[in-house]
């Protein structure tokens, strides 16, 4: 027991002389590769709604609306756990908080299992959304401080790499969990329990892999021959500030909306991207075809996380999010005229940009926060900013969802029901235009005395 | 932490690499394979 404890102990993650820090990259990727499956839990929804039924959903099985709240309750779980194991996290080092991620995430997927064996949706809840979502949050934040440590002089990249397996293990849960449900269902059984029993033991190998992979710089490492420039631009710190004080700071209140603002745009449009493309050109794209936009979408979802969280190192995080949120309005404002015209390439590209910007954005915020705040408390203070993706996860789908319905009940045809909706979307991104310009340097008073920023 | 210098082997940094590379290859294969369809 002594052993296992040490192994978990922040000191015993101390690289030795010698490792590379390109070991560190995939051993957040094991992490990151596992948590995205969230992205994927619809493919669950409607065996979970016929398990009694088999063919059809019978009078005692759950309902969709039912399920839906196993998805919602893992990302409000998610956003609390980034919100307030932080600075748990900053304190315990990346390792036991992996281990701890790996633990919630694959024990939630197996008592989820309990839970649909003994067809108990209460037991679902408290496995994959309570439990699981706890994973989620922690997972998430774990390796991000640790790339950044390693990575001063490419953070944007580090980050990126590590949110774009976010983005990419919806791609692998997605196929995988059909191909299990289809092993294991047998006419009078649909294989959803073994299922979510092998996913959460696969997932927890996966993710202790990874925490045993990782590793902490040793204090004052850097990389060889790399020197912080002494031109640094404004926007960039060598100081740090506390995580109480930065929320006191109009900087992280600032980049919350410009975050929120960012996904909002997105989210709402990756929910209803196959429904919005069949009902913009009615007749010439079809179910399969909008099964299909939706993919591509989630690939330049994913590919943008690590191209523009790279772009960001060189051109800056204040310079990407211009280009963002500039892009954006265009994009959006232009996406009904590729209706009325009836380009499918024009709407598919203009989507497939938006998308990258979408993921993007997530990918390039902690190197941004590094920018602003310090590396010090660059995870905790990560964890807090990402309460506003549980906003933005909230206020886009009913955003794009509720102006589409009050469109159509005034009898706008379902072709033009969107055009309003895009208009209100490049709106927001004016607003998040405008927050991003504000960013300014933190004010000095806030930043942290040298010795204990190093203790 | 040990101080004892361990360096890091190319095979150890191509198995982690692997790791990791070859399920994501795999679903953005997958993923492609579907997105074709918007096109067909």
């Amino acid at each position: 027991m002594a052993d296992s404890k040490s192994w978990l102990d922040r000191s015993r993650t101390v690289a030795p002389p010698g490792f590379s820090r390109w070991m560190v990259p995939p051993a957040a990727l094991c992490i990151h590769l596992c948590i995205g499956q969230a992205y994927a839990f619809s493919v669950f929804n409607l065996p979970m709604s016929k398990l009694i039924g088999i063919t059809d959903s019978a009078p005692d099985d759950w309902k969709l609306t039912s399920l839906g709240w196993i998805f919602s309750l893992a990302i409000v779980f998610l956003g609390l756990a980034a919100a307030f194991g932080g600075t748990w996290l900053d304190r315990v080092g990346p390792r036991m908080a992996m281990v701890a991620a790996a633990c919630c995430f694959g024990g939630g997927f197996i008592i989820g299992a309990a839970g649909i064996a003994t067809h108990q949706l209460w037991i679902v809840y408290l496995g994959y959304g309570v439990l699981g979502g706890i994973g989620l949050g922690l997972g998430y934040i774990s390796p991000v401080k640790t790339l950044i440590t390693w990575f001063p002089d490419r953070p944007g990249m580090a980050t990126g790499m590590a949110i774009m397996g976010f983005g990419g293990g919806a791609f692998i849960a997605s196929p995988l969990s059909v191909h299990l449900m289809k092993t294991f269902s047998t006419p009078s059984h649909i294989g959803v329990a073994e299922t979510f029993l092998c996913l959460g033991i696969g997932y927890f190998i996966f993710m202790m892999i990874g925490a045993f992979l990782v590793r902490v710089p040793a204090e004052g490492w850097k990389p060889e021959g790399w020197e912080p420039s002494e031109h640094r631009s404004a926007m960039v710190t060598s100081e740090n500030v506390h995580i109480d004080d930065a929320m006191k700071t109009p900087q992280f209140w600032l980049l919350w909306g410009v975050l929120c603002l960012n996904v909002t745009a997105g989210i709402g449009v990756l929910g209803q991207a196959s429904a919005m493309s069949q009902e913009m050109f009615p007749g010439r794209i079809t179910p399969a075809a909008a099964a299909g936009f939706v993919g591509l979408l989630s690939i330049f979802n994913m590919v943008g996380r690590f191209f523009w969280a790279s772009t960001s190192d060189f051109i800056g995080r204040k310079s990407t999010y211009m280009v963002f949120f500039a892009l954006g309005i265009a994009l959006y404002a232009a996406v009904p005229s590729t209706g009325q015209s009836g380009s499918i390439v024009l709407f598919v590209a203009f989507y497939a940009v938006i998308l990258s910007m979408y993921g993007g954005g997530f990918a390039t915020i902690p190197a941004y926060l590094r920018d602003v705040f310090g590396v010090r408390y660059v995870g905790a203070i990560h964890g807090r900013l990402l309460t506003s993706w549980s906003v933005a996860g909230v206020l886009g789908p009913v955003l794009v969802n509720y102006i589409r319905q009050y469109q159509i009940d005034q009898g706008v045809p379902k072709a033009d029901a969107y055009t309003v909706t895009m208009y209100i979307m490049a709106g927001l991104l004016a607003v998040g235009f405008l927050l991003n310009l504000m960013m300014k340097p933190v004010n000095a008073r806030y930043y942290m005395p040298r010795a204990a920023a190093m203790a | 932490m040990s101080d004892t210098p361990k360096k890091t082997t190319t095979a150890q940094l191509a198995v982690a690499w692997l790791l990791v590379g070859l399920p994501l290859l795999w679903g953005f294969w997958m993923t492609l394979g579907n997105a074709m369809k918007l096109f067909e």
